[in-house]
């Protein structure tokens, strides 16, 4: 197959990585309703990437035409050498997929579920290898229980383990965190994290912000069926040039004998104080807080809770989109 | 292990652990026919009457005579050959006993006797008990000095139109065992599948959703014939109704059956979005053909328009076939009619299914 030429946005930071998925043009409409319109894509090889959008954005259209799926109405995806388009299945037996729905057979147990898919797809059902398969899930204990009897971080785990029971090389997971509690969701990322070390490719969507940006070396953001911008999350937040948030609260005396002051230290671009709170809006951390820390000294004030907060990717997506994750 | 036979298995597996399928599918038919066995009751009788004829001829039939007619099993009567036999066809009589009109010396007496076959419990009981009643006159010769063998007895079935009600429900339990089995199984849980995704997750395996299918059909078969195997044994233990024609055509049957009704299955997850839609729908396709096809009461009394109605179910003929095997015996190429009914029902409903069929939920 001839080779596509390398396409995407935000490629040159990674130029050097072997490109495992390819995407070019993509375009898919349900009547009238375009869900995806024109989308690039590429991903490296080893890497986490997050497709992150708000519901509607098109990501799990975008997903299944880049799995084999679904029919694209045109454009040309390649994965690991594969046509997804034309060669749909020989590219299901080297991928794994966790769809949004994580339904299974209720009446089967966790083993037999695992053994069931690893014949399905031809793949090694051995005892060793389900074994390893539950260990990763932690769902070892979880082994003879009923699928319907596990609990919603349980069946997603189970569902992140089957998405690797054919050994892929590339895992695509639609929103494998959504409807999970705090916990669950911490722990569905260790596996992710697991699965990169073994040097898979991973995929995945999400709405969820702080999800991208813990787990994933690139984010693709979408909007609208289109990728709005792609690179690392540390540099979508530094290109956005946003000004740090520097927090305090003022003890052992009062606030109100700062104020004047607040606007003359170093860097400060905005402040507020609600009572004792403030928020510092700030171009220079570093030269802010030390100004503060003086100021406070010289006055006989004792500074509680300071902490600086640093733009994430809600303001990166709200900058590029003028509105909110989710709304 | 090969992927089809993995999924078959599976398939088995699911269908055991599915308690409320198993009820409809065992539980249901069984109860059936326990208590419909025990309100009409068995088939066998305490009492079979026999028709003698030439009772009195020779000696030894006389022995042999007044033998039954001291067995509390038997009430003998008397008459022409002729009027015993044509009683019997009728059902009046459960067996026929011929004597000889003379005695050749030296060569054993031949009787022959005439039992129903379409009532086979108690037919086994009359030719055991006449066999019976035979080996003893020869035993009795035995000690003596005479002929070893003085009576030689050999048994003929007659077809007779009498047909107790277990022997007729019982192929009907059959047929509506299956029925509810094949259609029930594919229309409720083919639809949550679908609509809960566990078909697309399927689907993104290399594994062929045709392939899928056909586990399906071959799990159903297998479910199918334990539910025959299952509920004719329960009939022949508790009220001794046996198959008389072949097992091999029993299995036809209700291959066939089982694959007419799968395809109505298919039809109805179909066109039906939800479980609920999907159940109803079946039962509404099954109840009405539960109760027009003749599975548990004959039709042959039944109103014109009933008949013909009767006439356009697949049921029917899938419990007319059970029947005609497993009661009157029947041969197997003599009920091309049913067979070739079920076939059509197969080849009409595989287009309609094939017609409605989608793997995706309907696009919300």
């Amino acid at each position: 197959m001839d080779p596509i030429p390398k396409i995407g946005i935000g490629e040159s930071s990674q130029t050097s990585e072997e490109v495992v998925i390819r995407v070019k043009g993509l375009r898919k409409s349900y009547g009238k309703v375009v869900a995806v319109d024109g989308l690039d894509l590429s991903v490296n090889r080893g890497e986490v990437f997050a497709i992150l959008g708000p519901n509607g954005a098109g990501k799990t259209t975008t997903l299944e035409m880049v799995e084999g799926l679904r029919k694209p109405d045109a454009g040309e995806i390649e994965v690991a050498g594969y046509d997804a388009v034309r060669e749909g299945e020989d590219l299901k037996r080297i991928i794994g997929v966790q769809l949004q729905s994580t339904a299974l057979f209720d009446h089967l147990s966790v083993e037999e579920t695992l053994r069931l898919f690893a014949d399905l797809y031809g793949a090694d059902g051995s005892p060793a290898r389900i074994r390893e398969l539950l260990e990763m899930g932690s769902l070892t204990e979880k082994a003879r229980s009923r699928v319907d009897q596990l609990s919603g971080g349980q069946q997603h785990r189970l569902s992140l383990i089957l998405a690797l029971v054919n050994g892929p090389q590339v895992v695509f997971l639609d929103e494998p965190t959504t409807g999970l509690d705090p916990q669950s969701r911490r722990n569905v990322w260790d596996l992710v994290r697991e699965i990169r070390g073994e040097d898979k490719t991973v995929v995945l969507t999400t709405h969820y912000m702080e999800e991208a940006e813990e787990l994933c070396d690139r984010v693709a953001i979408m909007d609208h069926g289109r990728i709005i911008v792609c690179d690392t999350p540390l540099a979508l937040i530094r290109s956005l040039n946003m000004d740090a948030t520097v927090l305090g609260s003022v003890e052992g005396g009062p606030a109100g004998h700062l104020d004047a002051d607040l606007d003359l230290l170093p860097g400060v671009t905005n402040e507020e104080r609600d009572g004792k709170n403030l928020r510092l809006r700030t171009e220079d951390v570093q030269a802010t807080v030390t100004g503060l820390m003086g100021l406070a000294t010289k006055r006989g004030l004792h500074l509680g809770n300071l902490s600086v907060q640093n733009a994430n990717l809600e303001d990166v997506f709200i900058s590029y989109t003028g509105r909110g994750l989710r709304e | 292990m090969n992927a089809f036979l993995s999924m078959v298995r599976a398939n088995l597996k699911m269908t055991v652990r599915n308690r409320t399928g198993l009820f409809w599918l065992l539980l249901f038919p069984a109860a059936f026919i326990v208590i419909f066995g025990s309100l009409v009751g068995g088939g066998s009788k305490l009492h079979a009457s026999v028709g003698v004829v030439n009772g009195e001829a020779t000696p030894v039939a006389g022995q042999m005579t007044s033998a039954m007619k001291n067995s509390k099993f038997f009430e003998v009567q008397g008459g022409t050959r002729g009027a015993e036999l044509a009683k019997l066809r009728e059902g009046k009589v459960d067996a026929v006993v011929v004597f000889p009109q003379g005695a050749q010396s030296g060569r054993p007496l031949r009787v022959n006797s005439y039992v129903d076959k379409s009532n086979p419990s108690t037919s086994q009981g009359v030719s055991a008990t006449i066999a019976q009643i035979g080996q003893r006159v020869n035993e009795q010769a035995a000690s003596g000095p005479a002929e070893s063998q003085i009576v030689a007895i050999s048994t003929r079935g007659v077809q007779s139109g009498h047909l107790s009600y277990i022997d007729f429900l019982v192929p009907g339990i059959l047929a509506m065992s299956i029925m509810q089995s094949s259609i029930g199984s594919i229309a409720n849980s083919f639809v949550v599948l679908r609509e809960r995704g566990v078909l697309r997750r399927i689907r993104v395996t290399p594994f062929p959703l045709t392939s899928f299918i056909a586990a399906r059909i071959t799990s159903q078969f297998v479910v199918a014939l334990c539910q025959a195997a299952i509920l004719l044994g329960l009939a022949a233990l508790l009220f001794h109704v046996g198959v008389v024609g072949s097992l091999l055509g029993v299995a036809v049957f209700v291959l066939l059956g089982c694959l007419a009704f799968l395809t109505i299955g298919f039809l109805v997850a179909g066109v039906s979005g939800k479980q609920e839609s999907a159940s109803a729908l079946a039962q509404l396709i099954s109840f009405p053909m539960l109760f027009f096809s003749g599975s548990f009461f004959p039709l042959n009394q039944a109103p014109t328009w009933l008949q013909e109605l009767s006439k356009v179910l697949p049921l029917t003929y899938l419990a007319n076939g059970l029947r005609q095997v497993m009661v009157y015996g029947a041969p197997f190429v003599g009920l091309w009619t049913d067979v070739l009914a079920l076939a059509v029902s197969v080849v009409v409903g595989f287009v309609l299914a094939a017609r409605f069929f989608r793997w995706e939920p309907k696009a919300s």
